[in-house]
């Protein structure tokens, strides 16, 4: 797969992403009276106080995230140079976002012994863009997909 | 010598290729993109008005935490004392008071019945503080937890409509309330106060799901099978059983 058709798979994931954080975020800011959650449990998770970091809403955390990897993901399918300083903040966020929905997903399972549904979504969602971004490429240093077509004679 | 064979020596279909993959990106993206929004405007215009009640939320009361928040069934002296944060927007609250709370209720808090039950409001959600304060309206007239029973049994009907409150007043009479009184108690919303001190004394005992449960003071840790009848009558004998070990000391 290529570098740009990968990060073009970024961009339309975090898009995805970018509109489901904005809905819990405009729920946590009482703008939606309740969630759509099915038969999941949504409320026990969105009122919990794991829903709060650092002092900030999770939600809106995960907005900047998303939207940071939306426009990365943008410049990166659209130069093909994943060596890049783009393609490094993206391997690093990337790495991040992982990291930080593990954390999530077992607050959810150990903690609140709760699932949100759209916490799971998100979830997916972020395991694809580290997939896609690939920071253990990144760590190969290969050198940049645009030289490829250089050759000595 | 360098000889270039990259991108910008490719075929002009190529090239045409390549941009008419870019423009079906960028086509998707902005497809995508405008679903989205328009997504979030339908939720937002299905989801509002859901009351007259305007929805609250905990920062518009301002009654400090209090234990004499919660509405309480069965003796004031009886050796095992149940307590409940719930919210009647909570699907497993629903589903515990009708499979065990409700029976539990029924089999122990008669008058020299073993266990005194105490429910404390705990919305969730903004459009949980409308139906918690139907129930308190129903309290206001000796019918607690005929309204309470009723809130959660018929929450199918209420849950997520618009004007619940028409729903409220229906379930009201069906609970034999007044329903002049039950409306001018709607009206009158000083029940929420009380619901904000029940919430801050969950959030005061750690308290931040529902449905929590503590017994003699004790908290129900989820992974104990109190949602069963028979999980949570155990705790209730073992309860018992560690009162009677301690008097008979």
């Amino acid at each position: 797969m290529s570098v740009t058709t990968r990060h073009r798979g970024v961009a339309i994931l975090a898009l995805f992403g970018l509109f489901i954080s904005v809905y819990l975020l405009l729920y946590h800011l009482g703008y939606y009276g309740m969630l759509l959650c099915g038969t999941g449990a949504c409320d026990v998770v969105q009122s919990s106080k794991y829903a709060d970091f650092l002092g900030l809403p999770v939600p809106g955390l995960g907005a900047a995230w998303y939207l940071a990897m939306l426009v990365l993901g943008l410049m990166l399918a659209g130069n093909g140079v994943e060596t890049s300083r783009p393609g490094t903040l993206a391997a690093i966020l990337s790495t991040g976002g992982l990291a930080f929905s593990v954390y999530l997903t077992a607050v959810e399972l150990f903690v609140l012994h709760a699932i949100c549904r759209w916490c799971v979504v998100s979830a997916v969602l972020t395991i694809g863009i580290f997939l896609l971004v690939g920071p253990w490429r990144f760590l190969r240093r290969s050198p940049p997909e645009s030289f490829e077509g250089l050759s000595i004679e | 010598m360098t000889k270039k064979r990259g991108p910008d020596n490719r075929s002009g279909k190529g090239q045409r290729s390549g941009s008419g993959g870019r423009r079906r990106f960028y086509l998707l993206l902005g497809g995508l993109a405008v679903a989205g929004t328009a997504a979030l405007v339908v939720v937002r215009n299905t989801d509002g008005e859901t009351s007259r009640l305007e929805p609250l939320s905990l920062a518009e009361t301002s009654a400090p935490a209090s234990a004499a928040a919660g509405i309480a069934i069965g003796a004031s002296d009886a050796p095992v004392t149940i307590v409940e944060f719930a919210d009647y927007q909570c699907s497993h609250c629903r589903n515990f008071n009708a499979v065990t709370g409700k029976a539990i209720r029924r089999d122990y808090t008669g008058a020299d019945g073993p266990v005194q039950w105490i429910n404390y409001d705990f919305p969730l959600q903004q459009t949980s503080w409308a139906p918690a304060l139907a129930a308190r309206c129903g309290e206001q007239q000796g019918r607690y937890w005929q309204m309470h029973d009723l809130l959660y049994a018929m929450s199918d009907d209420w849950i997520g409509k618009s004007n619940p409150d028409k729903k409220f007043v229906e379930l009201a009479k069906t609970a034999g309330l007044d329903e002049d009184a039950f409306r001018a108690c709607l009206a009158d919303r000083s029940g929420f106060q009380d619901i904000g001190a029940a919430r801050r004394y969950g959030e005061s005992l750690g308290v931040n799901s529902t449905p929590s449960l503590f017994i003699n003071g004790q908290p129900i840790p989820p992974q104990r099978d109190f949602f069963s009848y028979a999980g949570l009558e155990r705790l209730i004998q073992e309860e018992l059983a560690a009162v009677t070990a301690t008097g008979s000391d």
